[in-house]
Protein backbone atom coordinates (compact mmCIF):
# COMPACT_ATOMS: atom_id res chain seq x y z
CA UNK A 1 0.00 0.00 0.00
CA UNK A 2 2.67 2.27 0.91
CA UNK A 3 4.58 1.42 -2.09
CA UNK A 4 1.68 2.23 -4.07
CA UNK A 5 1.75 5.92 -2.44
CA UNK A 6 5.32 6.04 -3.31
CA UNK A 7 4.94 4.82 -6.47
CA UNK A 8 1.81 7.20 -7.62
CA UNK A 9 3.76 10.33 -6.01
CA UNK A 10 6.75 8.96 -8.24
CA UNK A 11 4.45 8.70 -11.40
CA UNK A 12 3.17 12.38 -10.93
CA UNK A 13 6.62 14.46 -10.24
CA UNK A 14 7.98 12.52 -13.29
CA UNK A 15 4.83 13.87 -15.06
CA UNK A 16 4.94 17.61 -13.87
CA UNK A 17 8.51 17.47 -14.12
CA UNK A 18 8.04 16.69 -17.80
CA UNK A 19 5.19 19.59 -18.49
CA UNK A 20 7.58 21.82 -17.57
CA UNK A 21 10.68 20.84 -19.16
CA UNK A 22 11.81 22.48 -22.37
CA UNK A 23 14.45 23.15 -24.27
CA UNK A 24 14.18 25.55 -27.30
CA UNK A 25 17.35 24.46 -29.22
CA UNK A 26 16.10 21.50 -30.01
CA UNK A 27 13.05 22.75 -31.20
CA UNK A 28 14.29 25.70 -32.45
CA UNK A 29 14.32 24.70 -37.04
CA UNK A 30 10.56 22.71 -36.18
CA UNK A 31 9.29 27.02 -34.18
CA UNK A 32 10.67 28.23 -37.37
CA UNK A 33 9.28 26.31 -40.19
CA UNK A 34 5.97 26.62 -38.07
CA UNK A 35 3.71 23.86 -40.28
CA UNK A 36 0.15 23.94 -39.67
CA UNK A 37 -0.12 20.67 -41.57
CA UNK A 38 1.34 17.39 -41.16
CA UNK A 39 1.26 14.67 -43.75
CA UNK A 40 2.11 11.06 -41.94
CA UNK A 41 3.41 8.42 -44.70
CA UNK A 42 3.71 4.52 -44.71
CA UNK A 43 6.10 3.64 -41.92
CA UNK A 44 8.81 2.03 -42.85
CA UNK A 45 9.63 -1.20 -40.80
CA UNK A 46 12.81 -2.84 -39.64
CA UNK A 47 11.43 -5.54 -37.80
CA UNK A 48 10.57 -8.63 -39.25
CA UNK A 49 7.21 -8.60 -38.35
CA UNK A 50 5.20 -7.92 -42.10
CA UNK A 51 1.99 -6.30 -40.21
CA UNK A 52 3.77 -3.90 -37.63
CA UNK A 53 3.75 -0.79 -40.48
CA UNK A 54 0.18 -0.58 -41.03
CA UNK A 55 -0.58 -1.24 -36.74
CA UNK A 56 1.99 1.58 -36.45
CA UNK A 57 0.88 3.94 -38.64
CA UNK A 58 -2.94 3.58 -36.96
CA UNK A 59 -1.30 4.70 -33.58
CA UNK A 60 0.38 8.39 -34.92
CA UNK A 61 -2.61 10.93 -36.07
CA UNK A 62 -4.22 11.09 -32.03
CA UNK A 63 -1.62 13.21 -31.02
CA UNK A 64 -0.33 14.52 -33.79
CA UNK A 65 -4.13 16.08 -33.94
CA UNK A 66 -4.24 16.38 -30.39
CA UNK A 67 -1.21 18.42 -29.86
CA UNK A 68 -2.84 20.83 -32.47
CA UNK A 69 -1.49 20.04 -36.19
CA UNK A 70 -3.82 19.08 -38.98
CA UNK A 71 -3.12 15.84 -39.91
CA UNK A 72 -3.91 14.31 -43.21
CA UNK A 73 -6.06 10.74 -42.94
CA UNK A 74 -3.47 8.55 -42.64
CA UNK A 75 -5.41 5.49 -44.41
CA UNK A 76 -6.49 7.82 -47.31
CA UNK A 77 -2.68 9.06 -47.64
CA UNK A 78 -1.80 5.54 -47.84
CA UNK A 79 -4.23 4.59 -50.34
CA UNK A 80 -3.82 6.96 -52.85
CA UNK A 81 0.21 6.40 -52.71
CA UNK A 82 -0.70 3.13 -53.01
CA UNK A 83 -2.88 3.80 -56.36
CA UNK A 84 0.30 6.02 -57.56
CA UNK A 85 2.70 2.88 -57.11
CA UNK A 86 4.04 4.05 -54.38
CA UNK A 87 3.52 1.33 -52.17
CA UNK A 88 6.60 0.58 -50.78
CA UNK A 89 7.71 2.81 -47.72
CA UNK A 90 10.99 2.98 -48.77
CA UNK A 91 10.78 4.70 -51.70
CA UNK A 92 8.03 7.13 -50.36
CA UNK A 93 11.18 7.85 -47.37
CA UNK A 94 13.30 8.42 -49.39
CA UNK A 95 10.97 10.54 -52.24
CA UNK A 96 11.76 14.20 -52.06
CA UNK A 97 9.69 16.02 -49.26
CA UNK A 98 8.86 18.71 -50.88
CA UNK A 99 7.31 16.91 -54.10
CA UNK A 100 5.11 14.21 -51.58
CA UNK A 101 4.20 17.39 -49.71
CA UNK A 102 2.78 19.52 -52.90
CA UNK A 103 0.89 16.05 -54.03
CA UNK A 104 -0.88 16.83 -50.52
CA UNK A 105 -0.51 20.39 -50.17
CA UNK A 106 0.88 19.47 -46.74
CA UNK A 107 3.70 22.09 -44.93
CA UNK A 108 5.59 19.00 -43.45
CA UNK A 109 5.99 15.20 -43.64
CA UNK A 110 6.37 12.74 -40.62
CA UNK A 111 8.71 9.53 -41.49
CA UNK A 112 8.05 6.95 -38.98
CA UNK A 113 10.51 4.48 -38.84
CA UNK A 114 10.14 1.05 -36.95
CA UNK A 115 13.64 0.09 -35.18
CA UNK A 116 11.95 -2.61 -32.93
CA UNK A 117 9.00 -4.96 -33.23
CA UNK A 118 9.55 -7.90 -31.60
CA UNK A 119 9.22 -10.88 -28.83
CA UNK A 120 11.70 -12.71 -26.67
CA UNK A 121 9.88 -16.05 -25.16
CA UNK A 122 12.79 -16.87 -21.96
CA UNK A 123 11.36 -19.57 -19.73
CA UNK A 124 9.35 -17.87 -17.01
CA UNK A 125 8.87 -14.62 -18.74
CA UNK A 126 8.01 -12.77 -22.21
CA UNK A 127 9.35 -9.51 -22.99
CA UNK A 128 7.87 -7.69 -26.01
CA UNK A 129 9.55 -4.49 -27.09
CA UNK A 130 8.59 -1.65 -29.43
CA UNK A 131 10.50 1.11 -30.93
CA UNK A 132 10.37 3.56 -33.59
CA UNK A 133 12.07 6.89 -34.96
CA UNK A 134 10.68 9.87 -35.74
CA UNK A 135 11.29 12.32 -38.40
CA UNK A 136 9.55 15.62 -39.44
CA UNK A 137 11.01 17.05 -42.64
CA UNK A 138 9.85 20.62 -44.01
CA UNK A 139 7.98 21.19 -47.48
CA UNK A 140 9.78 24.11 -48.47
CA UNK A 141 13.70 23.09 -47.20
CA UNK A 142 13.37 19.44 -47.36
CA UNK A 143 14.95 19.58 -44.37
CA UNK A 144 14.60 17.69 -41.36
CA UNK A 145 13.26 20.35 -38.69
CA UNK A 146 12.50 17.45 -35.38
CA UNK A 147 13.48 14.19 -34.77
CA UNK A 148 12.59 11.85 -31.95
CA UNK A 149 13.08 8.67 -31.03
CA UNK A 150 10.90 6.35 -28.33
CA UNK A 151 10.66 2.44 -26.83
CA UNK A 152 8.88 0.95 -25.08
CA UNK A 153 9.23 -2.79 -23.10
CA UNK A 154 6.87 -4.94 -21.64
CA UNK A 155 7.63 -7.86 -19.30
CA UNK A 156 5.22 -10.20 -18.60
CA UNK A 157 6.58 -12.81 -15.49
CA UNK A 158 3.70 -15.71 -15.31
CA UNK A 159 0.92 -13.20 -13.50
CA UNK A 160 3.15 -12.55 -10.24
CA UNK A 161 3.95 -8.94 -9.10
CA UNK A 162 7.68 -9.04 -10.06
CA UNK A 163 9.44 -8.81 -6.71
CA UNK A 164 13.37 -6.80 -6.10
CA UNK A 165 14.77 -4.38 -8.20
CA UNK A 166 14.14 -1.50 -5.16
CA UNK A 167 11.89 1.62 -6.42
CA UNK A 168 13.26 1.51 -9.94
CA UNK A 169 11.83 -2.05 -10.35
CA UNK A 170 8.89 -1.23 -8.78
CA UNK A 171 8.29 1.84 -11.33
CA UNK A 172 9.40 -0.23 -14.08
CA UNK A 173 6.83 -2.79 -13.01
CA UNK A 174 4.02 -0.85 -12.70
CA UNK A 175 4.65 1.31 -16.06
CA UNK A 176 4.18 -2.09 -17.64
CA UNK A 177 0.69 -2.75 -15.88
CA UNK A 178 -0.41 0.64 -17.10
CA UNK A 179 0.29 -0.35 -20.46
CA UNK A 180 -0.44 -4.05 -20.21
CA UNK A 181 -2.63 -6.17 -22.01
CA UNK A 182 -3.05 -9.78 -22.36
CA UNK A 183 0.52 -11.66 -24.09
CA UNK A 184 0.05 -14.58 -24.88
CA UNK A 185 2.62 -16.69 -26.99
CA UNK A 186 0.03 -17.45 -30.03
CA UNK A 187 -0.38 -13.69 -30.39
CA UNK A 188 1.08 -10.45 -28.25
CA UNK A 189 -0.69 -7.63 -28.46
CA UNK A 190 2.04 -4.65 -29.38
CA UNK A 191 -0.81 -2.33 -29.78
CA UNK A 192 -0.52 -0.90 -26.15
CA UNK A 193 3.15 -0.49 -26.95
CA UNK A 194 2.82 0.95 -30.51
CA UNK A 195 0.73 3.49 -28.81
CA UNK A 196 2.95 4.20 -25.90
CA UNK A 197 6.10 4.82 -28.47
CA UNK A 198 3.82 7.07 -30.35
CA UNK A 199 2.62 9.44 -27.55
CA UNK A 200 6.15 9.64 -26.16
CA UNK A 201 7.54 10.45 -29.05
CA UNK A 202 5.22 13.04 -30.12
CA UNK A 203 4.70 14.30 -26.87
CA UNK A 204 4.98 18.00 -26.70
CA UNK A 205 6.41 18.98 -23.69
CA UNK A 206 9.75 16.78 -22.45
CA UNK A 207 12.92 18.42 -23.93
CA UNK A 208 13.05 16.91 -27.22
CA UNK A 209 9.09 16.71 -27.83
CA UNK A 210 7.52 18.29 -30.49
CA UNK A 211 6.03 22.18 -30.29
CA UNK A 212 2.65 22.69 -30.58
CA UNK A 213 0.24 23.17 -33.48
CA UNK A 214 -2.23 25.85 -34.59
CA UNK A 215 -4.96 24.35 -32.66
CA UNK A 216 -3.17 23.72 -29.81
CA UNK A 217 -5.72 25.27 -27.12
CA UNK A 218 -2.58 26.67 -25.07
CA UNK A 219 -0.30 28.94 -26.56
CA UNK A 220 2.75 27.58 -28.15
CA UNK A 221 5.58 26.69 -26.10
CA UNK B 1 -7.87 -3.04 -3.31
CA UNK B 2 -4.52 -3.69 -5.52
CA UNK B 3 -6.67 -3.32 -8.65
CA UNK B 4 -8.21 -0.67 -7.62
CA UNK B 5 -4.81 0.89 -7.50
CA UNK B 6 -3.51 -0.32 -10.47
CA UNK B 7 -6.09 1.23 -11.94
CA UNK B 8 -6.04 4.14 -10.66
CA UNK B 9 -1.85 4.63 -11.45
CA UNK B 10 -3.14 3.62 -15.14
CA UNK B 11 -4.77 6.21 -15.63
CA UNK B 12 -2.79 8.47 -14.33
CA UNK B 13 -0.55 7.30 -16.84
CA UNK B 14 -2.70 7.49 -19.31
CA UNK B 15 -3.99 11.28 -19.01
CA UNK B 16 -0.15 12.25 -18.52
CA UNK B 17 0.26 10.74 -21.79
CA UNK B 18 -3.02 12.31 -23.63
CA UNK B 19 -0.98 15.96 -22.66
CA UNK B 20 -1.01 16.70 -19.07
CA UNK B 21 -4.43 17.47 -19.56
CA UNK B 22 -7.03 14.73 -19.40
CA UNK B 23 -9.17 15.63 -21.93
CA UNK B 24 -8.94 15.99 -25.14
CA UNK B 25 -9.20 17.97 -28.08
CA UNK B 26 -11.38 16.36 -30.40
CA UNK B 27 -13.86 13.50 -30.33
CA UNK B 28 -12.21 10.73 -31.72
CA UNK B 29 -14.65 7.81 -31.06
CA UNK B 30 -12.27 4.73 -31.22
CA UNK B 31 -10.34 5.87 -34.70
CA UNK B 32 -7.31 4.80 -33.94
CA UNK B 33 -8.78 0.71 -32.76
CA UNK B 34 -11.23 1.08 -36.08
CA UNK B 35 -8.04 2.17 -38.06
CA UNK B 36 -6.05 -1.06 -36.39
CA UNK B 37 -8.51 -3.31 -36.55
CA UNK B 38 -8.60 -2.84 -40.30
CA UNK B 39 -5.39 -3.34 -41.00
CA UNK B 40 -5.91 -6.62 -38.99
CA UNK B 41 -8.48 -7.30 -41.40
CA UNK B 42 -8.28 -5.50 -44.08
CA UNK B 43 -11.13 -7.64 -46.39
CA UNK B 44 -13.66 -6.19 -43.92
CA UNK B 45 -14.34 -2.65 -46.05
CA UNK B 46 -17.73 -2.62 -45.23
CA UNK B 47 -17.36 -2.93 -41.39
CA UNK B 48 -14.75 -0.45 -41.45
CA UNK B 49 -17.00 1.84 -43.06
CA UNK B 50 -19.58 1.56 -40.49
CA UNK B 51 -17.18 1.95 -37.95
CA UNK B 52 -15.78 5.25 -39.38
CA UNK B 53 -19.91 6.51 -39.92
CA UNK B 54 -19.54 5.80 -36.56
CA UNK B 55 -16.57 8.06 -35.50
CA UNK B 56 -17.90 10.54 -38.25
CA UNK B 57 -21.59 11.08 -36.21
CA UNK B 58 -20.60 10.76 -32.93
CA UNK B 59 -17.91 13.22 -32.99
CA UNK B 60 -19.77 15.59 -34.91
CA UNK B 61 -22.97 15.04 -32.11
CA UNK B 62 -20.35 16.19 -30.04
CA UNK B 63 -19.23 19.43 -32.26
CA UNK B 64 -15.41 17.94 -32.06
CA UNK B 65 -14.42 16.76 -35.12
CA UNK B 66 -11.02 15.53 -35.79
CA UNK B 67 -8.65 16.61 -38.83
CA UNK B 68 -9.09 13.89 -41.67
CA UNK B 69 -11.84 11.96 -40.82
CA UNK B 70 -14.47 13.85 -43.10
CA UNK B 71 -12.20 13.20 -45.51
CA UNK B 72 -11.14 9.74 -44.51
CA UNK B 73 -14.47 8.56 -44.05
CA UNK B 74 -15.41 10.25 -47.72
CA UNK B 75 -12.58 8.30 -48.71
CA UNK B 76 -13.82 4.81 -48.23
CA UNK B 77 -17.55 5.93 -49.62
CA UNK B 78 -15.86 6.80 -52.73
CA UNK B 79 -14.11 3.23 -52.64
CA UNK B 80 -16.88 1.09 -52.23
CA UNK B 81 -18.40 3.38 -55.57
CA UNK B 82 -20.40 6.16 -52.98
CA UNK B 83 -19.17 9.33 -55.19
CA UNK B 84 -22.00 11.28 -54.63
CA UNK B 85 -21.77 10.77 -51.18
CA UNK B 86 -17.92 10.84 -50.57
CA UNK B 87 -17.94 14.54 -52.27
CA UNK B 88 -20.00 16.17 -49.53
CA UNK B 89 -17.48 14.47 -46.47
CA UNK B 90 -14.60 16.04 -49.14
CA UNK B 91 -16.60 19.28 -48.97
CA UNK B 92 -17.10 18.91 -45.26
CA UNK B 93 -13.22 18.39 -44.56
CA UNK B 94 -12.35 21.38 -46.68
CA UNK B 95 -14.86 23.53 -45.07
CA UNK B 96 -14.00 22.53 -41.66
CA UNK B 97 -10.60 22.58 -41.83
CA UNK B 98 -9.00 25.04 -44.53
CA UNK B 99 -5.22 23.15 -45.02
CA UNK B 100 -7.05 20.21 -46.39
CA UNK B 101 -8.47 22.51 -49.14
CA UNK B 102 -6.21 21.30 -52.11
CA UNK B 103 -6.01 18.00 -51.36
CA UNK B 104 -9.99 17.98 -50.74
CA UNK B 105 -10.07 19.79 -54.42
CA UNK B 106 -8.58 17.29 -55.86
CA UNK B 107 -10.55 14.29 -54.26
CA UNK B 108 -13.44 15.61 -55.64
CA UNK B 109 -12.52 16.00 -58.70
CA UNK B 110 -11.37 12.56 -59.24
CA UNK B 111 -14.81 11.75 -57.52
CA UNK B 112 -16.73 13.60 -59.87
CA UNK B 113 -15.43 12.14 -62.83
CA UNK B 114 -16.20 9.03 -61.82
CA UNK B 115 -19.96 10.01 -61.10
CA UNK B 116 -20.22 11.37 -64.80
CA UNK B 117 -22.40 13.61 -64.62
CA UNK B 118 -22.10 16.73 -61.76
CA UNK B 119 -24.11 15.99 -58.36
CA UNK B 120 -25.92 19.18 -57.67
CA UNK B 121 -25.58 20.50 -53.92
CA UNK B 122 -27.31 19.38 -51.21
CA UNK B 123 -28.67 16.59 -53.11
CA UNK B 124 -28.87 12.82 -51.41
CA UNK B 125 -26.47 10.34 -51.87
CA UNK B 126 -26.98 7.91 -54.57
CA UNK B 127 -25.57 4.61 -54.67
CA UNK B 128 -23.69 3.16 -57.58
CA UNK B 129 -22.43 -0.22 -58.42
CA UNK B 130 -19.00 -0.69 -56.71
CA UNK B 131 -16.12 0.31 -59.03
CA UNK B 132 -12.49 0.06 -59.00
CA UNK B 133 -10.63 3.00 -57.07
CA UNK B 134 -9.67 5.22 -59.39
CA UNK B 135 -5.48 5.60 -59.44
CA UNK B 136 -6.81 9.13 -58.02
CA UNK B 137 -4.47 12.22 -58.04
CA UNK B 138 -0.65 12.56 -57.06
CA UNK B 139 1.44 11.68 -60.78
CA UNK B 140 4.52 11.03 -59.93
CA UNK B 141 7.11 11.94 -56.80
CA UNK B 142 10.55 11.49 -57.84
CA UNK B 143 13.99 12.11 -55.80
Amino acid sequence: MRRFSLFLSLVVALGLSACAHQEPSRQEKFLAAAPRSILVVPVVNKSIDVTAADYMLSAASVPLAEHGFYVFPVNLVKRMLEDDGLSDSSLVHSSSTTKLAALFGADAVLYITIERWDAKYAVTSTTLTVGASYEIRDAKTNSVIWENKAQAVHQSNGGGGGGGGGVAGLLAGLVVKAVSAAVTKAAPDYMPLARQVSYQALHPYPGNGIPSGPYAPVAKN
Amino acid sequence: MRTTLTCFASAICLSMLAGCGGHTLYEWRGYENKLYDHYKNPAQQQEFTEAMKEVVLGAEAEGRVPPGIYAEYGFLLFEQGNSAAAIQYYKKEAARWPESEMLMEKMIAVAEKRFKKPVAPGQPAVSVPPAKPAAAAPQEVSR
